[in-house]
């Protein structure tokens, strides 16, 4: 298991390098940040001397062998903007961010698995249809989409809350949070629920899928036999073995749900990553971008490896050789 | 879209959101001594005020930090740390400092800390948009604590211009002080009006009114900064009340703010051209094709297909329909009110039949093939602006292709593309201020012929050059009278539209939201100032 | 929107489905839900090809605009025309009616071209990584796991960022972002088809490598790869639209569905909800029968499912 686990080490640390290649190669590609942040009066000589302190002059290896040396130090490079560290700058809307993937994770889970049961356990029933009718709006409805009609139903037709930014915050531990405050909170139940649409529908079609898998199985019949009852063999037999896959994908999903707040973010003016990394690629901020996706990377990597050793644990027939099987 | 509460939610779900989520507006009213909350659509990217010179930083910075000259709302000059300021000679500039300022810490101001200020001002690294255009060709020498000379290279009648841009720091504090410790408040330390209290990027600026100033007391004891980048967040922001002040009223948003009670709208001219560039620098043009799509010559070296383009838009249905009031027509370089706008140019109106008459003259009776080039992420509603501008030339018998792109790829293809670091593109829409308030900007960077060892033209993509415009130039660039300076600028500036150098489309127009129990001027830098809104009680 | 959620549909197909197709029929059938969105997604498709014969205005031609019948109401007629804007128009003086319709020829081409193109390709590295094994799939499918731990849409809005845009970029993109899926689904049902006797039989005869994986292996992988491409076309349209309102998709003066949402939202706090309200109708409509239709498919083609 040990040399498993370096051998995945090992894997993440080249997925890593590989990435920074095609970022760097990327970025490069794209535009000049001097082109759009000069001073409209600054000659060509102005536009030389700050392309050369930059060291935007370099060839690209070498600009790519300083970042690397750097990022090695912990140093991903300064913004073009902040004139601060891009890890700090990230940093600081981390919490933003998280505490709305942690919430619409939330909302999910607390929509999903009830329904999820509901469906699959009576799933002629009229109301089970209506659930799955609705889930497959939920997999339909482009995010973006529903983010602009939630604003304009709930925000300027009803008035009822904020239309976008992030409410009254208070630092805890150093950091600041909105959640506990009920400013904060009207602030931030749109955005949630908006970015817990498409979850909500997954994992409460993987609910009712693996109740429906388990339910005809022999020890749930035998539970049946013994006369135990209903509720407990749902809640205690059935449950445990339904929430294996869902817990995996609760799991690998926080990850995409991060991602997946860079088009919630930007429609609801929420200050966190995904904002920044979208404003850093409009103003091609560099050591923002490239800092940012490393970030995304790592938290992949380590998403994924905490689920595959969480998984073994769970499950002790999945081995943890690299390969989960199709 | 009108939906009813009923038929929408149902009665439960209604219940329950309202009675759990209720919204805790807290009404501000804004009244005198009490806080003005201002919603910014640009966060302050920094609070050291050296950093990049862009709009939002420098309006938080002029709270804290007062320059030697400052500008008013119409980028006029009026005296800020300096007192007053003459020219001594053709080279030399004399300023008189006011007596008896001191910094937020209590110490003295003096020559000593605007030597120091327009030293580090040339001198944060990293800084893409920094000072150094303003100041690099000036020495600073210290006569006694309240009197400087500045020399130039060579005769610069901009000189007190150039200096409104930079902000003064005390030496003391700000010696060594990296752009960390202005955000952290450590550096922090100004003359201005308003003193540093708390700064959370992306979040606030908090601010708390200096009243050992030495000029006008500001009506606001605190005033709090929001960055509010999202149109309708910030327009429902200042709805609700909790925000006193917002800039950049999306226009989709002007019509029905103006009639709502409570508010007041306030619209200025910005003193900045959205303008269209054509390639006058090659003999054949990448995005210039015959109607069968072979190569021709390129068409814009004929003065009577750059006027016949100019007849054909209709900038005023542009400012109207497109802009819907947050653009005005633009007829030349500089609005109205703004030193070197010339009277005698005339807004055109359009005239597609004269149009018409010019292409056939010109040999293009059957027209040509052109792409219009254009941002779609920089100005208000650009794309919709380009696409426009395609319609009315598609109406003169030109068959137009659009292409807009994000400004990160645009800007590096529209400045530095092409050959000889001149544009990739043919026909292009760009936009043009200048941080010194009047036409001397406009003229000699983008007008001016490209003479890259004396830093001219450094912003002509199109590679226009008209010597008896650049003699002009030149003439008033050396000029130190203001009225003999006026006259030259004004007629350089009549002759470059007369050749049709560029075709100015509008000036954006500002337009603040506040609440009705304030009042305010209106600005022509863009700029919001906590000092230029009064209480109207 | 990883391959997790795809797991209950790319489940490994234990048996050769050699369904009659007249019993596949009768299957489908069964669902109304799903014969519903079947008959809507035709419909959609044939308003989509014959586009330009049932709009009244060429959206695309800019002699035919005229800003001075911008932002027109529903229902209010052209100044210059003399026709009825049915759904209104939008700040160019487009025909809504018109741009929706051919709107949705852009989407599904983008659509349904992207999943063409990664379905050939991932079926293909897919195969050839279960049938080859060993380091060629080890690399294959290192990559497939790469690729699917990334969230779609940053790895999208990163090539467009870096390509730049236009419709080709965007076909590029997705199916850059979308193969992985159907390489592994690919590689799943071949690992199981691969052992059964008659590939072995033309293993030994010594059949060329082209001839087991196109006339043996594809048609028996096939179900599932169809079943994930329809999911996968309805992912590709709201994907499309995701960035072209991000800015990152297609060029201003061919809109996709997704460009009119975008382009009417900044209308829409002030009233003018028709521009960014009736494509989105068009888009969700449009999703939402290709899921159905996608979801019924999988309980018919999917032997597990069908107790």
């Amino acid at each position: 298991m040990l040399a498993s686990l370096l051998h995945r080490v090992f894997q993440a640390a080249l997925i890593l390098v590989a990435m920074t290649v095609i970022v760097f190669i990327g970025v490069n590609v794209i535009g000049n940040p001097v082109d759009i942040l000069i001073s409209p009066q600054a000659d060509q000589a102005e536009r030389a001397r700050i392309i050369a302190e930059l060291g935007l002059d370099q060839p690209l290896w070498r600009q790519y062998l300083a970042f690397v040396s750097n990022a090695l130090q912990g140093d991903l490079g300064t913004s073009y903007i902040f004139n601060q560290p891009a890890l700090e700058v990230i940093l600081q809307r981390l919490p933003a961010t998280l505490e709305l993937a942690v919430f619409a994770m939330l909302i999910a889970i607390l929509l999903g698995i009830p329904l999820g049961l509901y469906a699959g356990l009576r799933p002629e029933s009229p109301i089970s249809r209506t659930i799955m009718a609705g889930s497959i709006l939920g997999f339909s409805l482009p995010t973006f989409w529903v983010g602009m009609l939630l604003i304009m139903v709930f925000a300027v037709q009803l008035g009822w809350l904020p239309n976008g930014g992030r409410g009254e915050t208070v630092t805890v531990l150093g950091t600041q949070w909105s959640f506990l405050t009920v400013n904060g909170l009207t602030h931030l139940f749109l955005p949630a629920l908006n970015l817990a649409l498409f979850k909500t529908s997954l994992i409460l079609r993987l609910t009712r899928a693996g109740v429906r898998e388990v339910m005809p199985q022999n020890y749930i019949r035998l539970a049946r036999a013994k006369g135990l009852s209903n509720r407990r063999i749902i809640f205690v037999h059935a449950l445990k073995n339904v929430l294996i896959p869902v817990v995996t994908v609760v799991g690998l999903e926080f990850g995409s749900v991060i991602a997946f707040s860079v088009v919630t973010e930007t429609i609801f003016a929420w200050p966190g990553m995904g904002k920044l990394i979208i404003d850093s690629i409009n103003v091609l901020d560099r050591p923002i971008i490239v800092a940012y996706l490393m970030i995304i990377v790592v938290l992949f990597v380590v998403i994924n490896l905490v689920v595959d050793v969480a998984y073994t644990l769970l499950d002790p027939r999945v081995r943890l050789d690299g390969t989960k099987g199709a | 879209m009108i939906i009813h509460r009923r038929t929408f939610v149902g009665g439960a779900g209604a219940l329950l959101l309202s009675g759990f989520l209720s919204p805790a507006s807290k009404v501000l009213a804004a009244e005198k001594g009490g806080t003005l909350t201002l919603g910014f659509t640009s966060e302050t990217s920094s609070m050291d005020p050296h950093w990049h010179i862009v709009t939002p930083n420098n309006s938080v910075s002029q709270h804290l930090f007062d320059r030697l000259v400052h500008l008013d709302e119409k980028q006029g000059l009026v005296p800020g740390l300096a007192l007053s300021w003459k020219p001594v000679d053709d080279q030399t500039w004399e300023f008189k400092l006011r007596e008896g300022i001191t910094f937020h810490d209590g110490s003295p101001f003096t020559a000593d800390d605007v030597i120091f200020s327009a030293q580090r001002a040339q001198n944060v690294t990293g800084a893409i948009f920094n000072m150094r255009a303003y100041l690099s060709d000036k020495v600073f020498e210290k006569v006694d604590d309240l009197t400087l000379l500045v020399r130039t290279d060579a005769a610069n009648p901009l000189v007190p211009n150039e200096l409104s841009t930079t902000a003064i720091l005390s030496k003391a504090v700000a010696e060594g002080a990296a752009s960390a410790d202005f955000n952290s408040g450590k550096a922090a330390i100004g003359t201005g009006p308003y003193k540093y209290v708390e700064y959370t990027p992306g979040a606030q600026v908090v601010l708390e009114r200096n009243d050992a100033y030495w000029g006008d007391k500001p009506d606001w004891k605190r005033v709090v900064i929001k960055p509010l980048p999202a149109g309708g967040a910030r327009v429902a922001a200042l709805q609700s009340r909790n925000i006193d002040v917002i800039d950049n009223i999306p226009p989709a948003d002007v019509a029905h703010l103006e009639g709502t009670a409570g508010l007041n709208l306030v619209k200025d001219v910005a003193n900045r051209m959205v303008f269209l560039s054509m390639d006058q620098g090659r003999k054949v043009s990448p995005f210039v094709r015959a109607k069968d799509g072979s190569e021709i010559a390129n068409v814009f070296l004929d003065r009577r297909v750059r006027q016949a383009i100019d007849l054909a838009i209709d900038k005023k249905a542009v400012a109207t329909h497109i802009l819907a009031g947050n653009g005005a027509a633009a007829s030349q370089f500089v609005p109205e009110g703004i030193f070197g706008h010339n009277p005698d140019i005339p807004l055109k109106d359009a005239d597609p039949e004269k149009a018409q008459s010019l292409l056939a003259e010109a040999g293009l009776a059957d027209g040509f093939q052109l792409t219009i080039h254009g941002p779609n992420d920089r100005f208000i509603r650009d794309s919709a602006v380009v696409q426009a501008i395609a319609q009315m030339l598609t109406r003169i018998g030109i068959t137009m292709q659009v292409d807009t792109m994000p400004g990160n790829v645009f800007y590096k293809r529209a400045s530095s593309g092409g050959p000889e670091d001149g544009s990739e593109f043919s026909f292009f829409l760009v936009g043009y201020s200048a941080a010194t308030g009047e036409v001397s900007g406009a003229l000699r960077n983008v007008v001016h012929s490209v003479d890259k060892d004396r830093g001219l033209g450094s912003n002509n993509r199109t590679r226009y050059s008209n010597a008896d415009v650049d003699a002009l130039i030149e003439e008033g660039m050396r000029t130190i009278d203001d009225a003999k300076r006026l006259e030259i600028f004004q007629s350089a500036c009549a002759m470059a539209i007369e050749d049709v150098a560029y075709i100015p489309l509008y000036y954006p127009v500002s337009v603040w939201g506040l609440q009705d129990s304030m009042t305010f001027a209106g600005r022509s830098d863009e700029r919001t100032l906590a000092m230029d809104f009064h209480s109207a009680r | 929107m990883t391959d997790t959620f795809s797991n209950p549909i790319e489940s490994p197909v234990t048996a050769p489905t050699v369904s009659p197709i007249r019993k596949l029929v009768r299957q489908f059938s069964r669902s109304k839900l799903a014969l519903a969105g079947l008959a809507v997604l035709v419909a959609i498709c044939l308003a989509a090809i014959f586009a330009p014969l049932l709009s009244p205005q060429d959206p695309y031609d800019l002699m035919q605009l005229d800003i001075m019948d911008g932002q027109q109401a529903p229902g209010s007629t052209s100044l210059g025309h003399g026709f009825t804007f049915l759904l209104g128009t939008d700040d160019q003086g487009r025909d809504m009616f018109s741009a929706i319709l051919y709107g949705l020829r852009i989407s599904l081409g983008v659509g349904l071209t992207s999943a063409i193109a990664a379905a050939l390709i991932g079926a293909t590295l897919g195969m050839i990584a279960a049938h080859a094994g060993g380091r060629t799939e080890a690399v294959i499918m290192r990559i497939v796991d790469l690729q699917l731990s990334f969230p779609a849409i940053l790895v999208a809005l990163m090539i467009l960022a870096f390509l730049g845009k236009g419709i080709l970029n965007v076909v590029l993109a997705l199916v850059l972002v979308e193969w992985a899926t159907f390489a592994r689904a690919a590689r799943g049902s071949a690992l199981v088809e691969s052992q059964k006797e008659y590939i072995e039989a033309a293993v030994c005869m010594g059949l060329p490598l082209r001839r087991i994986l196109l006339r043996h292996l594809l048609p028996n992988c096939l179900p599932p790869l169809i079943v994930i491409a329809t999911i996968q076309v309805a992912r590709a349209i709201s994907l499309e639209a995701t960035l072209s309102f991000l800015g990152v998709g297609v060029p201003i003066t061919e809109p996709s569905l997704g460009l009119l949402i975008s382009n009417g939202y900044q209308y829409m706090l002030a009233g003018y909800y028709w521009m960014s309200l009736f494509p989105g109708i068009a888009l969700l409509i449009t999703i939402v029968a290709i899921n159905l239709v996608g979801d019924q498919l999988r309980d018919v083609l999917n032997p597990r499912n069908r107790s």
